[in-house]
């Protein structure tokens, strides 16, 4: 396992600093930009070694087989913690207590105490999306979230949970007039206007999902092209003055980006879902 | 001047102008959440939550051209390997 992991890692390698753009399939640039990972390597494997189906196949769930490893390392562990509570608490309660605590704080902070509904979407979406995000700085291992899939389905069910929410709280004509911009008692101008308010907060209200599944797509993307140029450049510098690589890990000076920008992305994620519900909550005398 | 000049062009540029304005709008987020710090020191707890909102909002629009960079990427090496085909065949 180990070897399949070192053969792809340095076939990779010897693409990179010898920049052959037909080892690479199609990428005709000198450093590559993606970082190989343990489900890759075996599906490379599973290629070279005639299963082509099987090969492309695991290839093409990468992001699935990640993501549910870290949900269910996720799982287990709180899992475990709720099974065994005790009256004065050990330290891995001690944290998750800490962890719900924050949480819940948080959300009853911003949506008020009938918000505690939504702790447990936001606090799960916080978690998870960072565990997501944090999986790119294990080794050989990749964030999903690098992938525009997962962050459009978490954008969705993001979308969702916020309408079904105003639909419930505000009624169907409340929330229908939401989308039409009419108050509680509507003016008459308001009503001149509402052509074009619906126009306007349907486009706002679609653009919500894409905007999040975006920048959550965007950063962490950009996290893993960072890292994977950083390993790959003293490859590629060392193999062009000295003729040989050398090891040396020049990732580690890019770690505090990567984990700050991880945590504020998952932070904000979650952050603007809590915005969301409240922004599509009854709210008197405000428009 | 053939598609994947073009491409190869606007990308980068594309990409500077779109960090040009959010290092823009950043500085003044910033600097209005220094101010704001400057005036009242024990406020700083609840600036922060709006500060990194606001951050990430403006921070998302400097994304939406690095993504734009990924995509134009892909279409831009299909465009070279297209052109090689057709100048190798």
């Amino acid at each position: 396992m180990l070897y399949l992991l070192l053969q792809h890692g340095s076939e990779a390698a010897e693409a990179a600093s010898d920049g052959a753009a037909e080892a690479a399939s199609g990428q005709s640039e000198a450093i590559s930009t993606h970082l190989t990972n343990w489900v890759a390597a075996i599906a490379n494997y599973l290629e070279n070694t005639g299963n082509e189906h099987a090969g492309e196949l695991l290839e093409q769930f990468e992001n699935v087989i990640f993501s549910w490893i870290i949900m269910a390392i996720i799982a287990i562990f709180f899992i475990v913690i709720a099974r065994n509570l005790h009256k004065i608490p050990g330290r891995a309660q001690n944290f998750a207590e800490y962890l719900f605590s924050t949480l819940d704080n948080f959300v009853k902070d911003v949506l008020g105490p009938s918000g505690r509904t939504y702790v447990p979407l936001v606090g799960s979406l916080f978690i998870y999306i960072l565990c997501m995000n944090l999986g790119g700085i294990i080794p050989f291992g990749h964030s999903p979230s690098s992938s525009l899939n997962i962050t459009l389905s978490l954008a969705i069910c993001v979308f969702l949970t916020v309408q079904i929410h105003g639909i419930r709280g505000l009624g169907l004509w409340g929330w229908v007039k939401h989308y039409l911009g009419l108050s509680h008692k509507p003016h008459i101008v308001e009503i001149i206007l509402s052509p074009l308010m619906i126009v306007l907060h349907t486009i706002g209200e679609l653009a919500k999902p894409v905007s999040l599944s975006l920048r959550l797509f965007g950063n962490i993307t950009g996290e893993d092209v960072l890292l994977a140029v950083f390993v790959g450049l003293i490859a590629y510098l060392t193999k062009t003055m000295a003729g040989h690589e050398i090891f040396f890990p020049l990732q580690l000076m890019v770690y505090p980006i990567v984990l700050l920008g991880s945590f504020i992305q998952a932070l904000v994620f979650s952050l603007l879902t809590t915005v969301y519900i409240l922004l599509m909550s009854p709210h008197e005398e405000e428009h | 001047m053939d598609l994947s000049f073009g491409i190869g062009f606007a990308l980068p540029l594309a990409l500077g102008i779109a960090a040009l304005g959010g290092g823009i709008g950043l500085g003044n987020a910033v600097k209005g959440a220094m101010d704001a710090i400057g005036r009242q020191p024990e406020a700083s707890g609840k600036l922060f939550l709006p500060f990194v909102i606001g951050c990430a909002l403006i921070e998302a629009l400097t994304i939406y051209a690095l993504v734009v960079w990924f995509s134009g990427q892909s279409i831009l090496t299909a465009t070279i390997e297209a052109a090689k085909a057709v100048g190798g065949a």
